[in-house]
């Protein structure tokens, strides 16, 4: 029996963005189909966040909470790849997340077949070198929010968005058109693979577009004849790249609508490329013995209230609705079409599921469950709740009625979270032997001269300065610059049916709630230390 | 083995339990989601080890056998030796750790 499984990941893509999970004003058809032609999965939820934890769930089928959050693949751990050896399955891994590459992460391993497109996010120093001859970093960056950022952390610190915004223009500037934007190069690849794939044999094919991550630069923003179809009217600048902090101060209401539609857009391109790859796997007649699981690792905060809780892009630990819930969406024959599954499901239930379809059956170490049972009419519960957090900061719970969130006390502090977090299980003397990572060390030396302004400039800036580049070669691993542990001082309670996006903590109106979803909360995090 | 058939042991059987077995006593609390947990993985590790013996202390019941093993938190397993508490841990963890600390007990 030939089965295949195509899993196609989307970075940061908030499940209340596709059409399919109740959002009417944003066009994306092809997910919206693969929701009709399969089962769409409304209760899904990551454990441990973000990327890399997500991915390692997934891949691995266990938990990553309570041990572990950023950390390298184990040699302990058993991934489906690895399963996957000695058996008649092809595997293969097209990708633009820089998270798999990150040097001694091993997230790669295993796969017989490797296509990484460069240029995302953490590997932008690709591009360097490259002269910026054709763009204005300005035209990018609204000026209030330098003055908004300089007020709170210095000017030196405020021009941190100038580098980073610089280096993705130094590669978009050779760019010609949305086919050559990340999400459309990594689809090609994936549809390459699947016109060349030895049908005789079994394939794995995990596609992981970084997109629609940040920066958020769909075709409207380098297309002079497009608007921004879902805010035409705009009239400010296209800010691809936003401070990652809080925005109170450094963006208006509009200018943060806009990025928000900005992002929309670059939602309905990745749209447009999983229907590339759909129309693919239809006209090689792959539907017919392929499971299609389209998934994300973590949505995306981008803004006040219900949009981010205050706060742009991931630099808390704040495990709140509209980072932890994600779409999962499920198509494959013997799979009734347009269902819509209630069960709690998690991210490290896409190894067992993955793993049954090939055939391979789920191993012993995986805690997730297969989700074809339910798929297939079989059962109709996976999980009795969701559980997610960052390692070590929080942990929260979800369950029909309510949500809660407990917080983990630390010091808050910004180079806290870079070290413990995101750092603490590498060595990374490798880059002092070898000189670093291209202009890295001078770059080291720049930013601690910044710092060291910032510093005189303006007491504030010593807490909060963005210290993303150290010596040991810190800043390679991290995800976005500058992330703060800081947490919220007291749990927090939700009424979910009213209130599913966190705003109003009633936690002091219903202590009893609130014990008892805690001590489910703790017994959970305790089982799975113990398993 | 159900949790029901761990030997609850007072302040006198809590001696002579020592004094006549080799096994892991875990110290717990009846509401403590950690301790339920903790009782689960003691069951896996009898499975594995079905000569080991087990018993529990309910601490909040008798505060005068965790002063007496010096124990002071909850969830806390005493390995169980010749007569002796020889070692003590305490958390939450699973069946291999919980058997290599017997066995290195």
């Amino acid at each position: 029996m030939i089965n295949n499984v195509i899993v196609v990941m989307f970075d940061s893509l908030q499940f209340n963005y596709v059409g399919c999970y109740g959002n009417d004003w944003i066009k994306t058809p092809n997910m919206d189909r693969l929701a009709r032609e399969g089962a769409m999965f409304e209760n899904a939820y990551v454990e441990g966040l973000p990327t890399v934890p997500a991915r390692r769930a997934m891949h691995t089928g266990r938990f990553t909470l309570p041990f572990a959050g950023w950390v390298p693949l184990s040699s302990e751990d058993t991934t489906i790849a690895d399963l996957c050896w000695g058996r008649p399955i092809d595997t293969a891994l097209v990708f633009d997340c820089p998270m798999y590459r990150l040097p001694k992460f091993g997230y790669t391993r295993g796969f017989d077949k490797l296509w990484f497109t460069h240029g995302h996010e953490a590997d932008d120093y690709f591009y360097e070198k490259d002269p910026l001859i054709h763009y204005n970093v300005m035209d990018f960056v609204e000026e209030n929010s330098v003055e908004g950022y300089a007020k709170r952390f210095g000017q030196k610190g405020a021009e941190y968005i100038f580098g980073e915004t610089s280096n993705y223009l130094r590669q978009r500037q050779y760019w010609n058109g949305e086919e050559d934007r990340y999400v459309h190069r990594t689809m090609t690849k994936a549809i390459e693979y699947l016109e060349t794939v030895d049908r005789n044999k079994q394939f794995f094919l995990w596609v992981d577009s970084f997109d629609p991550h940040e920066p958020w630069d769909p075709p409207s923003v380098y297309d002079p004849d497009m608007k921004c179809p879902y805010d035409p009217d705009y009239k400010g600048k296209d800010v691809v790249l936003p401070y990652p902090e809080m925005v109170e101060g450094l963006y208006t209401d509009e200018q943060l609508h806009h990025i928000r539609m900005l992002y929309a857009e670059l939602v309905t391109l990745c749209d447009k490329n999983l229907g590339r790859l759909m129309r693919t796997v239809r006209r090689l007649g792959l539907d017919e013995n392929t499971l299609v699981i389209m998934v994300s690792d973590h949505g995306e905060p981008m803004g006040k209230g219900e949009h981010g809780h205050g706060l742009m892009r991931k630099v808390r630990p704040w495990p709140y609705e509209e980072l932890a819930h994600i779409p999962l969406i499920i198509r494959g024959p013997g799979i009734e079409p347009g269902q819509k599954i209630k069960s709690y499901v998690q991210s490290p239930d896409i190894a067992p599921t993955v793993c049954e379809w090939l055939g391979i059956g789920a191993h012993p170490d995986m805690q997730g469950k297969s989700l074809l049972p339910v798929l297939k009419g079989e059962t109709d519960k996976v999980h009795d709740f969701c559980i997610s957090g960052y390692y070590p900061y929080s942990w929260s719970i979800y369950t029909d009625d309510w949500s809660y969130i407990h917080w983990v006390p630390n010091t808050g502090a910004v180079d806290k979270m870079s070290k413990d977090f995101y750092t603490a299980n590498i060595d990374s003397d490798h880059l002092l032997a070898t000189g670093g990572k291209g202009m890295f060390h001078e770059k080291v030396a720049a930013q601690k001269e910044l710092m060291e302004a910032a510093k005189l400039e303006n007491n504030v800036a010593q807490e909060h300065y963005k210290e993303g580049i150290s010596v040991d070669g810190a800043a390679q691993w991290t995800c976005t610059p500058g992330s703060s542990s800081a947490v919220p001082e007291k749990d927090e309670l939700y009424d979910r049916k009213n209130d599913p996006f966190q705003q109003k903590n009633v936690l002091d109106e219903n202590p009893d709630v609130a014990k008892k979803l805690f001590d489910m909360l703790r017994e959970r995090i305790s089982e799975l230390r113990a398993s | 083995m159900s949790d029901t058939e761990l030997m609850n042991l007072d302040t006198a059987g809590f001696k002579s339990w020592v004094a006549s077995h080799d096994g892991i006593i875990i110290f717990h609390k009846k509401l403590c989601p950690h301790c339920k947990v903790m009782r689960t993985v003691l069951a896996k590790v009898k499975i594995q080890i079905p000569e080991i013996a087990l018993a529990t202390v309910d601490s909040e019941e008798y505060p005068e056998i965790m002063a007496e093993a010096s124990v002071e938190h909850v969830p806390t397993l005493c390995a169980v030796k010749g007569g002796q508490v020889q070692d003590r841990q305490t958390g939450v963890f699973n069946p291999k750790e919980t058997i290599a600390f017997y066995k290195k007990a």
